[in-house]
């Protein structure tokens, strides 16, 4: 240490003692002594501080005995508290006499890093009823009451404002959340979660490794490396003055988690062990074999070029063949799951005691797609080490391994299609395979029976299941370390360093036997990724009470943050044979060699935080937020951005005049205003770029360079300003009522602005456009029974109701964005974003019902496209323009994909040590794009849905809700779609229901068990929608913020029952 | 209070932050591709600047492609309007609007909307290049030439602009910003007058020919011919009366600088004399994907069996009023035309009346073309021919349009144009024309001579009268001589007279909404372009 630090570090001292020593008193004094014990084992308590309230110069630590004496005690009536890390503090009153000795002794009792009552608010922890803010918290009670599998299941339904979607149900695929709706269009719209203080970069296609002509990308869920098991709690952060101290990145909300710590004393060991089996929850009912070629016949009959594909000869053929393949059965298959958890937690007794929680896991899930599944193991150690009563350092290690295999199952319905889209497809008349042993293909084997069939190039479902080999590989290692110091009794300062690393890979091949792999003669493709960030915290934090009505707790910090990542990708085709598969993917001899790509970036980020919160004699509340972030990935004139908040409380029940209404127990009201932001733009936007372009000079090659994009030195965040309005009511001893309304409207959203050709560009990111976001949430618990003894019956429910309106108010000059093109082979355009809409409403033709009659045909006044008079049997399509004609000009917006409200109901029932839990969730009002429909309600060149064949219109069935067969009623003209093809995709859902038995007391007694609990959970058990494809929960284009609400293929949801045992010694 | 800030300070700079505090933190180095910051520093990124600015004409920027501009599109907008290509496609189908002078063609068409963004997509690209490249350490000599060179580029994209649309907005520097002002449209007069700037400017660096491996950079006979041109065009189009002279003057210094007329008309054009002594400058293509011609798919008849692997359109075809006037002896005939090949070991042979009938689609019912065509490409932008931008025989008949302009038909006007009609066969122009009929006679010899080549369009601005009756002749003509089967003759000629308006294209509709302060050509007003 140089004299100038020893110089800077006696000053240091010298500070903090003027900041915390008032001066002595030198009055008649007295003293105190006792004892500190632990309540649940009588054992004294080593090193525990006991201070008088307010005088921190009046202070002893236990010794070995527990013992405690402080002297020099002013007369009069005191307050002591008795604190020690690992228990819940204590405080007890004292008269101080002169001379004389009164002895107090405290119990105390131990108690995780948290308890219910308080909750993580980004930087620090609060008591539930203190909080300012917005904050829904997920408790351990709530964790450890269902088998689950990955975290963001937990948040479905449980926290009002939470939205949840399923962008595929397969083992391990992606949720996506929101929270408060969707306020970005191009950016990312997912909150941000921190893990044990460490903020997850969740850049979505950062972190996903190239897809390489894969027709599906998967991206990282940042949760799904974590063990559901290790989560003591989550907090969730919704409004602008809870996520201020998030600054750029709390614009989408923010999800903190915390693990469970070492805690007690003696070592507590839990083992858990569950398995189930899943069966795919609902097919979609097409033709059997007879029905279809009876379907092909009429339909044949019917066409401008009439003929009969299959004959009755052909008909008896095949049906005396036995050919009648059910392609869905063939696909899906029982799925099973296991799942084995260990943890062992405990506190050492010493001086300075050690803090400990052990755990390892083990899941595995076989999906109910062949060919599909995810086993995941996973290790955490968290250790938690005093030195002395002042001085604490920790650290925390996370390492998990899942390795998933999948199968194509979303995506096109061409080529391209994956199994499931082809299943619905392929019909029933093709056995599996051919004579020769090769599979089947509807094109061209579904053409003999008549060319004008023209079966579209869709492959053999089952070789996709049975020969496609898709294997993701991820590897995660999340650590922590941090030393906090009390510096002072209410100085404390933590510097901790962090890191997240991991990899990605994913392999796959197509052989031979498979239509894409037949047309490249093999198809590899290797990808791998590598993102590793680095995070350095250092916080103060000053918590004091003046006298008996001041609160107030100040934080400082300053935080940097650096996250780098790696990526390849590699393809190869025409391979000798298929034997080795992706591994030796330089032998392949692709025409003009393999495709090969690599990346990197590197993103920082700098910031300074500081939070007041001030408490006035526990009614008036005012919290202060500010975060300036500075990022790389802002533009050289905006590095910085300045995210305040500010936040008031008033607990009317502490009010003297309300005080002594009995039936209130709190009653809280709250407001906030700030400004977060949303940084997602990709590293490196705001930079001009150069790229290469190829000429030749004398027959030879030559490299050229040019600029490909221009700079953008104001490229900033996404700047978000939320109202919140709430309150908190607690009542009658078995209510707590939470309301909000918020208003947020986001600014400087992320848009590709089109650039005057001149420039020689065509567009650039920038910041313009705004898009608002309202709505109300409220949740109620409720202890309807309550319990008068641990054998009485007990009743607590919890119920949540959310609803958001989303609108665009600008987009920086054009009305109206459309999203990509959905990916079929039709080119349906994507969802549109237009001025006034929510974000990605649905845009075709608005259809009304089949034409029953000819009285119904010629009361409408316009012609059909192409200039056709409407018929009987006929799809009715609105002339939106009025122009007596459907052109394309009659297309308008149709539907919205974003609910109306989203509801949650927990009920929990028990009666003496069973235990009966359901959780009841759905969602109301909003609109799938159902494209899986287009083929099968149209032509017999693929499998047809029951309900279209048989509910027709006919002159025989004129009620008929699909228009007569040969028409299709999805479709005007070509790449387009009309309303029909949009669901109603509100649903009631069962989501999970539990029994459990927990072992008496007196019973767990008798053996080495401290407590033991048996439980049989039905996941998806129950589903009201009037969705007819597999799912209503369904996103399986994007789980970004456009293209959202669309199923083409999309893996079907299970249903699953699950056994599960736990014990604890 | 203002201790505990003082601590917190204080903490953060005895304990905190083993990072370190770089002041760079936050500055942002790019890895995985270059940026402008980081480039530009040595002979080699020089030239790798100016080899993209060749690539503009073939390789455009992304999400455009090559057949917006010189692929495809330029040659329909500049070659269709003439008598003697055709594009046989149904009424309405936007490639008949050019072909037909129809009434349906507006501001909004697609192809010059392309043709705009590529253009200027290019010129961006030459803009940086010349404002870079002086700054490079590096042979200064060379360097000049570097300059020189995308100068000679830059040229060239106005040239095409200004021919097309008239005065154009001249974007002269590079784009660093994307709040850049809007540009106003230049008067013809000054787009002219810059063009002439860049090419008198790079004709005083460029050397007269380059060694080996820089064949086909441009040269002094480049920049000079093209600078000869665009006086004409600038003469012909806006009456700068002086121009003739200025352009005769360039294109008789081209004439001293060693090139000549090749004895093979043909092989001008199927990538087998690429070197030859008649082409001064020609787009640089070689039987590599990507890096090659492109104009084959849209030139070959369609044919069943496939006459071309990849693909084939068959959207140029001959007028016959224009195919039947060839001289007999003109060798420009064959080496334009193809009216037999040999396919799937057949020789199949073109008639007028039955044509190359396809089963599936339109066939051909003219003769196709066969300048540029490379049946055995490496794929539909991986053809070897490179594309004449300008050649001697151009020169010469510049040279005699302009001769006659400034000083009526003289001797050696009439040399220039009968060394070309000699090459090709044909006898002497004949002697002893009036200035009207010998400029006619030699808007009629470049027809014959420079058929597909991209000139067409910009002679018939020069000489708008004479183009206007034979345009409107041949359409009275072609609806019974060789229309489409899938061509209704009673909606395909309405523009008849030809108005005014036709001397020039609309500025693109889309320009005009992204550029409000762009104005519309008269006659094309479209609502947007004030």
């Amino acid at each position: 240490m140089t004299n100038t630090t020893l110089n800077w570090a006696s000053r240091l001292m010298i500070l903090l003692a003027s900041l915390a020593a008032p001066s002595v008193l030198a009055a008649q004094t007295g003293r105190v002594t006792g004892t500190v014990t632990d309540t649940a084992t009588g054992q004294p308590i080593i090193s525990a501080t006991v201070s008088v309230v307010g005088k921190s110069n009046l202070a002893a630590i236990t010794g070995a005995d527990g013992h405690y004496s402080i002297s020099g005690i002013p007369e009069g009536i005191v307050q002591l508290s008795a604190r020690r890390i690992g228990y819940a503090p204590a405080e007890r009153q004292a008269v101080a006499k002169a001379g004389e000795t009164q002895v107090v002794h405290f119990a105390l009792r131990a108690q995780a890093a948290q308890l219910a009552a308080v909750v993580s608010v980004g930087y620090g922890s609060q008591n539930k009823r203190d909080v300012t803010g917005a904050v829904s918290a997920v408790t351990t009670d709530a964790l450890e009451r269902s088998p689950i599998v990955s975290i963001d299941q937990l948040l479905q339904g449980t926290s009002p404002g939470v939205d949840v979607t399923t962008a595929s149900s397969e083992p391990g695929g992606a949720l996506t959340v929101r929270i408060r709706g969707t306020s970005s269009i191009t950016g990312s719209a997912e909150p941000l979660y921190v893990i044990d203080g460490f903020p997850i970069e969740n850049d979505i296609d950062g972190q996903s490794v190239g897809n390489g002509g894969r027709s599906r990308t998967t991206p990282a869920n940042p949760l799904a490396s974590l063990n559901p098991s290790d989560i003591e709690s989550i907090s969730i952060l919704k409004d602008a003055s809870s996520t201020a101290i998030y600054g750029a990145r709390g614009a989408n909300g923010v999800v903190i988690i915390t693990t469970k710590q070492g805690r007690g004393t003696k070592p507590a060991v839990s083992i858990e062990y569950s398995t189930g089996s899943s069966r795919v929850a609902k097919t979609y009912k097409v033709l059997n074999a007879a029905q279809y070629m009876d379907y092909a016949n009429t339909y044949g009959q019917g066409s401008s070029q009439p003929y009969l594909p299959f004959p009755d000869s052909t008909k008896a053929r095949i049906l005396a063949a036995g050919i009648n393949t059910d392609w869905q059965d063939l696909i899906f298959r029982g799925g099973g799951n296991r799942n084995l958890q260990m943890t062992v937690r405990g506190a050492t007794t010493a001086a300075s005691p050690t803090r400990y929680s052990l755990s390892g896991g083990y899941f595995t899930q076989d999906g109910i797609v062949v060919g599909s599944g995810i086993t995941r193991m996973s290790a955490r150690v968290n250790l938690t080490q005093a030195i002395g009563s002042r001085v604490e350092i920790a650290g925390s290690v996370n390492a998990s391994q899942a390795k998933s295999k999948s199968t194509p199952t979303a995506g096109q319905q061409n080529s391209n299609a994956g199994a499931v889209s082809a299943a619905i497809q392929y019909v029933p008349v093709l056995p599996v395979r051919r004579a020769d042993g090769t599979y089947s293909l509807i094109n061209p084997d579904l053409n003999v029976y008549s060319s004008l069939l023209d079966a579209p190039q869709t492959p053999n479902p089952v070789s996709m299941t049975n020969d496609v080999t898709d294997s993701l590989s991820d590897t995660r290692i999340l650590a922590n370390v941090y030393g906090q110091v009390e510096l002072l009794d209410n100085l404390r300062f933590k510097v901790s360093l962090g890191t997240d690393y991991g990899t990605r890979g994913r392999n796959t091949y197509y052989p031979r036997t498979t239509m894409r792999g037949a047309s490249s003669a093999g198809d590899a493709i290797r990808a791998g990724s590598t993102s590793s960030s680095w995070l350095n915290e250092n916080i103060l934090t000053y918590t004091r009470k003046f006298g008996t009505a001041h609160d107030l707790a100040l934080l400082g910090g300053f935080t940097r943050q650096r996250t780098d990542f790696d990526g390849n990708s590699m393809e190869n085709t025409n391979f000798v044979s298929d034997i080795t598969g992706y591994n030796s993917i330089g032998t392949g001899t692709q025409a003009g060699g393999p495709n090969i790509s690599s990346r990197r970036s590197t993103q920082t980020l700098q910031s300074y935080l500081a939070r007041v919160n001030y408490a006035f004699r526990e009614r008036y509340f005012v919290t202060g937020t500010v975060r300036r972030d500075g990022s790389s990935r802002f533009a050289a004139n905006k590095k910085y951005g300045n995210f305040p908040s500010v936040a008031v409380a008033w607990r009317a029940s502490s009010e003297p005049w309300l005080q002594k209404r009995d039936f209130i127990d709190d009653l809280k009201f709250r407001v906030t205003y700030g400004v977060v932001g949303n940084p997602s733009i990709r590293p490196y936007q705001s930079l001009a770029r150069l790229g290469t372009n190829g000429y030749s000079f004398a027959g030879t090659a030559v490299a050229g360079y040019y600029p490909t994009s221009v700079a953008n030195d104001d490229l900033s965040w996404e700047s978000t300003a939320q109202t919140d309005l709430g309150v908190d009511f607690a009542f009658l001893g078995r209510f707590n009522f939470t309301a909000d309304y918020y208003k947020k409207k986001t600014t400087n959203l992320l848009l590709q602005v089109s650039l005057p050709f001149e420039t020689g560009f065509q567009s650039a990111l920038a910041n313009r456009g705004s898009v608002q976001n309202a709505g109300i949430e409220l949740g109620l618990e409720a202890t309807i029974l309550k319990p008068a003894n641990r054998n009485a019956p007990s009743w607590r429910a919890n119920l949540n109701f959310a609803r958001n309106t989303n609108k665009v108010l600008d987009l920086g000059g054009p009305q109206q964005i459309f999203a990509d093109l959905l990916t079929t082979d039709y080119n349906l355009p994507g969802t549109l974003i237009q001025v006034g809409q929510p974000i990605g409403v649905f845009y075709g033709f608005r259809s009304s019902g089949v034409i029953r009659d000819s009285t119904a045909a010629a009361a409408i006044t316009w012609k059909n496209f192409s200039n056709s008079t409407f018929k009987p049997g006929d799809m009715r399509v609105e002339d939106i323009d009025g122009d007596g004609v459907i052109t394309l000009a009659d297309r308008t917006v149709i539907g919205n994909p974003i609910p109306k409200f989203t509801v949650g109901l927990t009920n929990t029932v028990s009666y003496r040590g069973v235990e009966l839990t359901a959780l009841l969730q759905g969602v109301y009002g909003n609109k799938i794009l159902n494209i899986n429909r287009i083929r099968t309600e149209s032509s017999p060149r693929v499998n047809v849905s029951v309900e279209r064949y048989l509910n027709a219109w006919s002159l025989t069935n004129p009620g008929g809700t699909f228009p007569r067969i040969g028409e299709n009623p999805n479709q005007v003209g070509t790449n387009n779609f009309t309303s029909n093809l949009l669901e109603d995709g509100s649903y009631l859902r069962l989501r999970a229901l539990t029994v459990s038995f927990v072992l008496p007391e007196a019973l767990a007694m008798r053996t080495p068990l401290a407590g033991a609990r048996v439980y049989l959970t039905g996941n998806n058990l129950f589903t009201s929608t009037k969705y007819v494809g597999f799912d209503p929960d369904v996103s399986s284009q994007s789980v970004g913020t456009t293209n959202r609400g669309i199923d083409i293929g999309a893996y079907p949801l299970s249903r699953s029952i699950t056994m599960g045992l736990n014990l604890n010694f | 209070m203002k201790n505990l800030f003082k601590t917190v300070a204080l903490a953060a700079v005895v304990l905190g932050v083993s990072s370190g505090c770089q002041k760079d933190f936050l500055t942002e180095v790019p890895q995985d591709f270059v940026s402008p910051g980081i480039f530009y520093k040595n002979a080699g990124d020089a030239t790798a600047a100016v080899n993209a600015v060749y690539g503009s004409f073939i390789n455009l920027n992304s999400p455009l492609s090559s057949s917006q501009y010189m692929g495809r599109n330029l040659w329909m907008v500049l070659e269709y309007p003439t008598e003697v290509v055709t594009s046989r496609l149904s009424a309405t189908n936007e490639r008949s609007l050019v072909d037909n002078y129809h009434t349906q063609f507006n501001s909004a068409h697609a192809y010059l909307q392309g043709i705009w963004e590529a253009a200027y997509a290019g010129i961006n690209r030459a803009n940086s290049a010349i404002e870079q490249v002086p700054n490079v350490p590096m042979d200064a000599a060379r360097r000049d030439q570097l300059v020189a060179e995308a100068k000679y580029l830059r040229a060239l994209h106005y040239y095409y602009l200004a021919g097309l649309f008239g005065g154009v907005p001249l974007k002269l520097t590079a784009t660093s910003s994307i709040t850049g002002d809007n540009l106003t449209r230049s008067t013809a007069a000054e787009t002219w007058t810059q063009i002439e700037k860049d090419l008198t400017d790079a004709a005083a660096v460029l050397p007269a020919a380059w060694g080996g491996s820089d064949f086909g950079r441009a040269t002094k006979g480049a920049a000079l011919t093209l600078l000869g041109k665009v006086y004409l065009q600038s003469a012909g189009t806006t009456g700068t009366a002086g121009d003739w002279k200025k352009g005769l003057d360039a294109l008789q210094t081209v004439m001293t600088l060693g090139y000549a007329l090749d004895p093979s008309y043909a092989t001008l054009f199927n990538g087998t004399n690429e070197r030859s002594k008649e082409i001064i400058f020609s787009l640089q293509n070689v039987r590599v994907d990507g890096s090659g011609g492109t104009l084959t798919q849209w030139f070959v008849p369609v044919t069943s069996p496939a006459l071309y692997a990849l693909s084939q359109q068959n959207q140029f075809q001959a007028e016959r009023a224009f195919y039947d006037s060839y001289n007999a002896n003109d060798v420009r005939k064959d080496g334009t035309w193809m009216t037999s090949f040999t396919n799937a070991g057949k020789l199949v042979t073109w008639a007028w009346t039955s044509g190359i009938q396809s089963a599936t689609s339109y066939g051909s019912t003219g003769p196709v073309p066969r300048k540029y065509v490379d049946l055995a490409g490496a794929s539909t932008n991986g053809e070897e021919p490179d594309v004449v931008i300008t050649r001697y025989a151009d020169v010469l008949l510049s040279a005699a349009e302009a001769s006659n302009e400034v000083s009526g038909p003289t001797a050696s006007a009439y040399d220039y144009v009968n060394q070309v009609r000699a090459r090709a066969k044909v006898p002497n122009l004949t002697a002893g024309l009036s200035q009207g009929a010998f400029r006619d006679s030699v808007y009629l010899e470049r027809r014959y001579e420079l058929a597909l080549e991209a000139h067409g369009l910009f002679d018939n601005r020069r000489n708008w009268t004479w183009s206007k009756a034979r345009i409107e002749a041949s359409m009275s003509n072609i609806s019974t001589a060789n229309k489409s089967p899938f061509t209704s003759a009673t909606t395909k000629f309405d523009a008849r007279p030809l108005g005014d308006k036709w001397k020039l294209y609309p500025i693109p509709l889309r320009a005009c909404q992204l550029n409000p302060l762009l104005v519309q050509n008269a006659g094309w007003e479209d609502g947007v372009c004030k």
